[in-house]
């Protein structure tokens, strides 16, 4: 008895030991998923011998700003990546992030998208955009024609009473995925329409979940036939064989995106820099596509490709690029309306 | 009886022997939870007091709002603790009392819903009873009507399957205490089966119905997966709490106000506890030993019984097990495709695996410890009774905030070049801090059964403190430490919102990679690594009642 618990004692301080070895460390705060996660990490460190990778996923975006928050006087991350600009402007804001300078990386400072140009970088350079992506809805057609009901097309198609409980959404007031939703309404409608409209979808909601990607599980279910999302992440799911697939809104369709940047106060900034540029390389680029992250680098899918940004640009009839400005304007209100609609619940 | 314990506590106070080596242990115990508790906690509630006092005024309708979710929480915890004592001393008392095939193995089974972790078991819940639910169709088939889980049916449903094996495990401890001569002197005394459970058993052992009870009011009210999952619009505090706190979008204030009211609420219910507790104090001395009864058409029932309720209980589990070997399922009654490779992926990245163990394996005794420690200063020294609120904070406290305030109290501070922040050590703290109460909890029950007149005879005889904590109370407390440590491993195995936000590179813990399977929609791998890490826990508790019992029970 006592010599077993002796060599337990002894295994678990050698396990602890290899565990503590190390080279040189860049820290990535990122909540992209696993599997993507572990390859950038696998490619960037085969670019870079000695270098070790950790990509660490608080749980959300906002809990990867909390926790940079609480760190912000002994920063332990050198790379805040994944989440859109808007997080990046707030992140900015709050002195978490420091400028980058990349040098060209061959990323134009905007390209060209709709009928207006789409900025892919902070003027500033303390964050630079890597993919992007739509606001819109999920369907699950599975479980629509089982309760005979026909796909929405449009947000105005959402206040339909037929489609009362059959909608899930995340909590615009937690959630940026829900809340970019509502921004394309207001950029779609003007700050008055919109509330006809989320009048009626509030009507239909069944439930707002606290967890986004909960949101798509719920969809995938089948439990509620219709989420309002983004379209990558349905990509996935539709490519994983699941039911379900994305609708572009024909009201109007807002374009997000992922981003990166370096974390203030890091002592790794040259590497970090490194990482970023690699971020938006060819190679990482094209690995990107390959779970379904449409590029921001021009020129790395053709044009026809699905999820190209051309090709997904066609498919929108009205497309509505990022006005932070008129989001700030209307955000107090926007704010107010949602507590109002889940307070009364 | 409450008398004649006044009484015998005037005769001996003090044992006679000088210095009382048990006071650096209560230091070291109670000065771990003030570095890594109190201080944190209390430095992001100063921080933030300032947002209070600021110009912009609170919400007019915040205050009905926080009474309703107030409300919420309550009427929940209320509800899944009634059902949950309802089923489980029943239960409890089949498995002790009546000789039933398969005996302790009940016990056994019962516990898996306690394995599991959060995420997972509420998924089970909406793979069993959602809309689309494999439960739901055969329901509807048989012409039930519709129901949701969305809101507070399906929570206290899902809290019920989830939370009763606490206070299971606690009552079955102490069933085992009930001392056997009290059962023969009421039998001999012609009385039924149903009148000595009813006016001897039960009542003996209210303490532990009391402190299962508690376990399951307070895990309740704290739970935080099962409301993020499903509560949908039956909102409350934990996710009020949560939700806002780690959300730029949502109100700083808010947190703190509805902090501030859940400790109250929490302090309130535990005084409430310790005045039953008093009131309710037997004790006896004697040493128990469990006496069953030969009742074979009682028995069948009872079996009968524990067969419904396991298999209601382990329906969610079997669910979790086929959707684990499955690829998309949706509006069928099974996955389109059986594989096995959710589980290849898991294994293919055991890391996870490696560090839930060593976590467990290293606070585990260290947490038992403290737990017992700060349980002897609770009975020892009556003027820090007042401590054993703040050690309970965590029960209601989400982990998130928990691990955000330690990184903001010590996430900077250095000590001799040694950086805390960025070990595993942090980790360790972490989990150990947020599952204490639990094991406090549960040891508090066992202190509330010993008689400290055997103490003080000790005492009197010319035992020093220690010696009589040794040999007289250690004894005495081993069935509850054990069931303590059963549900403390457990709960340290499945910590996940301090670890989510502490983590340090390398230290991926099973249920941070639950979570981020999950959250990837890859609810089939998720379900994988959650059957291995029932399977990790069953097998530990298999190998320490092995060694428990080769070392001969009392």
């Amino acid at each position: 008895m006592k010599r077993f618990s002796t060599a337990l004692v002894v295994v678990l301080l050698v396990l602890f030991a290899t565990a503590l070895a190390s080279a040189q460390e860049l820290v990535v705060y990122s909540t992209i998923f696993a599997e993507y996660a572990e390859r950038m990490a696998k490619e960037f460190e085969a670019r870079n011998p000695g270098v070790t990778v950790h990509v660490i996923n608080p749980g959300g975006t906002e809990a990867m700003i909390s926790r940079l928050m609480a760190e912000r006087d002994n920063p332990r991350a050198d790379v805040m990546h994944s989440g859109g600009s808007t997080e990046y402007a707030f992140a900015k804001a709050n002195g978490l992030l420091q400028p980058a300078d990349l040098g060209d990386v061959g990323v134009p400072a905007e390209i060209p998208l709709g009928t207006g140009m789409l900025p892919t970088r902070d003027p500033e350079n303390y964050f630079f955009s890597w993919s992007v992506l739509f606001s819109g809805i999920m369907v699950n057609y599975e479980r629509l024609a089982e309760l005979n009901l026909p796909e929405p097309t449009s947000y105005a198609d959402l206040t339909n009473p037929i489609y009362k409980g059959q909608i899930v959404s995340p909590n615009p007031l937690l959630s940026s995925t829900a809340m970019n939703n509502v921004l394309a309404t207001l950029q779609a409608y003007g700050p008055e329409k919109m509330w006809e409209i989320w009048d009626g979808i509030n009507a239909n909601i069944g439930l707002y979940s606290d967890s986004t990607s909960n949101t798509y599980n719920l969809v995938n279910r089948g439990e509620f036939p219709i989420g309002i999302v983004n379209n990558r992440p349905v990509f996935e799911h539709q490519a994983a064989g699941w039911p379900v697939k994305f609708i572009f809104p024909k009201d109007g369709v807002l374009v997000q995106d992922n981003a990166v940047g370096i974390v203030n106060g890091t002592k790794n900034k040259e590497l970090a820099e490194k990482f970023i540029a690699f971020i938006l390389s060819e190679d990482m680029q094209r690995y990107g596509a390959e779970y379904l992250y449409t590029p921001i680098r021009p020129g790395v899918l053709s044009a026809e490709y699905f999820f190209s940004l051309e090709n997904l640009s066609r498919q929108i009839e009205v497309l509505l690029l990022p006005d932070a400005e008129l989001a700030e304007q209307y955000r107090p209100m926007i704010q107010e309306k949602f507590e109002a609609y889940i307070r009364q619940r | 009886m409450s008398m004649k314990t006044e009484v015998k506590e005037q005769a001996f106070e003090t044992p006679r022997t000088g210095f009382n080596w048990l006071i650096p242990l209560y230091v070291v115990g109670a000065a771990f939870v003030v570095l890594f508790l109190v201080i944190p906690l209390g430095k992001v509630l100063m921080e933030t007091l300032g947002l209070l006092t600021g110009s912009e005024s609170l919400p007019v309708d915040l205050l009905q709002y926080m009474m309703r979710i107030t409300w919420n929480s309550v009427r929940l915890a209320l509800l899944t603790t009634f059902f949950s004592l309802a089923i489980a001393i029943p239960a409890a008392v089949a498995i002790n009392k009546l000789r039933v095939p398969l005996g302790k193995g009940w016990t056994v089974l019962l516990t898996v819903p306690l394995i599991t972790p959060p995420f997972i078991s509420s998924f089970a819940t909406i793979l069993l009873l959602g809309r689309t639910g494999v439960l739901t169709r055969l329901l509807t088939m048989l012409g039930f009507p519709r129901f949701s889980i969305y809101g507070l049916p399906g929570l206290v449903i899902t809290q019920i399957l989830h939370l009763m094996p606490y206070s299971l495990l606690v009552i079955l401890a102490g069933l085992e205490q009930v001392p056997a001569h009290l059962e023969e002197a009421a039998h001999s005394l012609g009385e039924s089966f149903w009148g000595t459970m009813g006016k001897i058993v039960l009542p003996y052992i209210f303490p532990h119905i009391l402190m299962g009870g508690t376990l399951v009011f307070l895990t309740s009210l704290g739970d935080i997966g099962a409301p993020l999952l499903i509560g949908g619009n039956y909102r409350v505090l934990p996710v009020e709490i949560y939700t806002n706190f780690v959300s730029f979008l949502g109100d700083d204030r808010i947190p703190i106000v509805f902090s501030a009211w859940i400790i109250l609420i929490a302090c309130l219910m535990m005084f409430v506890v310790n005045w039953l507790l008093k009131r309710t104090a037997i004790k006896h001395s004697f040493r128990a030993k469990a006496i069953t009864y030969d009742l074979p058409r009682v028995r069948r029932a009872a079996t009968v019984f524990l067969t419904v309720v396991t298999i209601l209980f382990l329906l969610p589990y079997v669910t979790i097990v086929i959707s684990s070997f499955g690829t998309v399922w949706t509006t069928k009654w099974l996955p389109n495709a059986f594989t096995l490779n959710n589980y290849k992926t898991v294994f293919s990245d055991s890391v996870a695996i490696r560090n839930s163990l060593i976590l467990m394996a290293g606070a585990l005794p260290f947490t038992l410890f403290l737990a017992v420690m700060l349980g002897q200063m609770n009975r020892d020294v009556p003027k820090m009774r007042w401590f054993d609120f703040i050690t309970m904070l965590p029960f209601i406290i989400p982990g998130v905030v928990i691990g955000l305030s330690i990184t903001r109290a010590w996430g900077a501070v250095k000590i001799g070049g040694f950086d805390l922040g960025a070990t595993v050590g942090v980790l360790l703290i972490a989990i150990s801090i947020r599952r204490l109460p639990h094991a406090v909890r549960v040891l508090s029950a066992g202190f509330a059964r010993i008689d400290k007149s055997l103490e003080e005879a000790s005492w009197s005889l010319g035992a020093s403190r220690s010696t009589a904590f040794k040999d007289i109370i250690l004894p005495q407390l081993r069935p509850t430490i054990t069931a303590a440590g059963v549900i403390l491993s457990i709960k340290l195995i499945t910590e996940l919102g301090a670890s989510l936000i502490l983590y340090p590179p390398g230290w991926r813990t099973i249920p941070i990679y639950i979570y981020y399977y999950v959250s990837e929609g890859q609810i089939a791998r998720g379900s994988a690594m959650g059957i291995i890490l029932i399977l990790i826990v069953a097998v530990g508790n298999a190998i320490s009642n092995r060694l428990s019992k080769e070392r001969g029970g009392i």
